[in-house]
């Protein structure tokens, strides 16, 4: 039976029956210094092999990546059940070529927590897609034949997400926006109509895996398109009529847009959530407080243990003390956190730099040096 | 006990949390909607109990 609640020092976070969702409920005043006692999701990287080998790939998977067994992953889901973890994000590497998983998918559920699953869609058949019942919500990464993954990869992510269309009704499409993308973002919400999806994330171009050695700033959105990304979706939202996410790492640019911070804190738009909300299981076993950090700590049968203890997940939760003076004076910095820490590490060499993308830092910085 | 976020959804892809912009976008227009109501309703209240305003015809002298 699926996970309904778990206990923390401010009250109880509750995942409501035939519900996506998890309501936090307060009993005293929410410190938010104070960690959570467990991730309320966890990112498994189930393997390191991939047949696409797509020069953005953030895990850096590979056609000779390895995988590890079936025992070692049920290892992983019961340290994690015992914590408390209420979602597994399952992906790779190609999850699709893994042969267990499947198994993997129903021991989390005997275990009480929801397993996602992310494809790139290319060997999606019918015996594959009618098993895809397991999962709590199945996206295919699909971003347009301008994206990052390129025509070829696109044509067979579009055959996967129809052939899953056939088998399940929520199905969604993980579209990582670049400079070249964006301008075609109606054309993928379109598509995505078309094949009957429901929802369609956005997802920032992380610098990590081999997108860090490629050029980030010649993929990365330039400050118009950042300045434009609410409206795009207000737009993109009621012209489709598709439900839009956005991933944490674009907070920053729900904050320009000028959305209250209430309103953001209430609906659970917050910034890096890493090490805190959130850690990463990779496909060797290492554990991270994001799968987009290169910070990790051996191994997962300890978790409990790093959970507390390790610098590569206390540096996620230092932002209140870290915080550069642009960010610790700004209006959403208890929200937005400083943005993705991962994208300023990259461009800016410290980690608790405000995001480069952030126009009310900018202004900020750009006043005390005036 | 009191509701403190509502967190609608995961994303299936990474370590990363989600975002609904529905219901952001949603609460937004609302509260949008709340602040002009409230200031309108201030206005108007305000006007009323202030009563009849400067340069009205109910100020200006009665004609003899």
């Amino acid at each position: 039976m699926r996970r309904i609640f778990r206990k923390e020092a401010f009250g109880y976070i509750v995942q409501p029956p035939l519900t996506k969702s998890l309501v936090y409920l307060a009993t005293r005043k929410l410190n938010l210094q104070c960690p959570l006692s467990a991730p309320v999701e966890a990112h498994l990287s189930v393997t390191e092999y991939c047949p696409n080998q797509c020069p953005h790939c953030y895990e850096a998977s590979t056609r000779q990546g390895s995988l590890r067994d079936l025992s070692h992953w049920k290892g992983v889901v019961d340290t994690l059940s015992s914590m408390g973890v209420f979602h597994l994000a399952l992906g790779g590497g190609e999850p699709a070529t893994v042969p267990w998983l499947f198994e993997l998918a129903e021991y989390a559920r005997l275990r009480g927590m929801v397993p996602n699953l992310t494809t790139s869609g290319i060997l999606v058949d019918e015996r594959w897609a009618s098993r895809c019942e397991v999962f709590g919500q199945v996206n295919v990464s699909l971003d347009g034949p301008q994206g990052p993954r390129g025509l070829h990869l696109f044509d067979q992510a579009v055959r996967g997400a129809r052939m899953l269309r056939r088998f399940r009704g929520d199905v969604g499409i993980n579209c990582v926006i670049t400079r070249q993308n964006f301008p075609h973002r109606d054309d993928i919400c379109a598509l995505a109509r078309q094949l009957g999806l429901r929802e369609v994330e956005l997802l920032r171009y992380k610098p990590a895996g081999r997108a860090a050695d490629a050029n980030f700033d010649a993929c990365d959105l330039t400050a118009d398109m950042y300045a434009s990304v609410v409206s795009t979706v207000r737009r993109l939202m009621l012209k489709h009529r598709l439900r839009i996410k956005l991933d944490c790492s674009m907070v920053p640019a729900v904050a320009m847009a000028g959305i209250q911070p209430g309103i953001m804190e209430l609906f659970g738009a917050s910034g890096c959530e890493g090490g805190n909300e959130l850690c990463a299981v990779d496909a060797s076993g290492f554990v991270r407080g994001c799968s987009f950090d290169s910070a990790r700590e051996c191994g997962s049968e300890q978790l409990r243990d790093i959970w507390e203890q390790s610098a590569a997940f206390s540096k996620f939760r230092k932002w209140q003390d870290q915080g550069s003076a642009a960010c610790v004076r700004c209006d959403w910095f208890e929200i937005c956190r400083g943005g993705c820490h991962v994208v300023a590490q990259h461009v800016t060499g410290s980690w608790y730099s405000p995001d480069p993308c952030c126009t009310i830092a900018k202004r900020k910085v750009d006043s005390d040096c005036a | 006990m009191r509701i403190i976020k509502l967190r609608s959804g995961f994303n299936p892809n990474s370590s990363s949390l989600s975002v609904n912009m529905a219901m952001l976008l949603a609460a937004t227009s609302i509260s949008a909607l709340g602040t002009l109501l409230a200031a309108t309703a201030a206005r108007l209240f305000s006007r009323k109990s202030q009563g009849p305003q400067a340069g009205t015809h109910a100020e200006q002298a009665p004609v003899k």
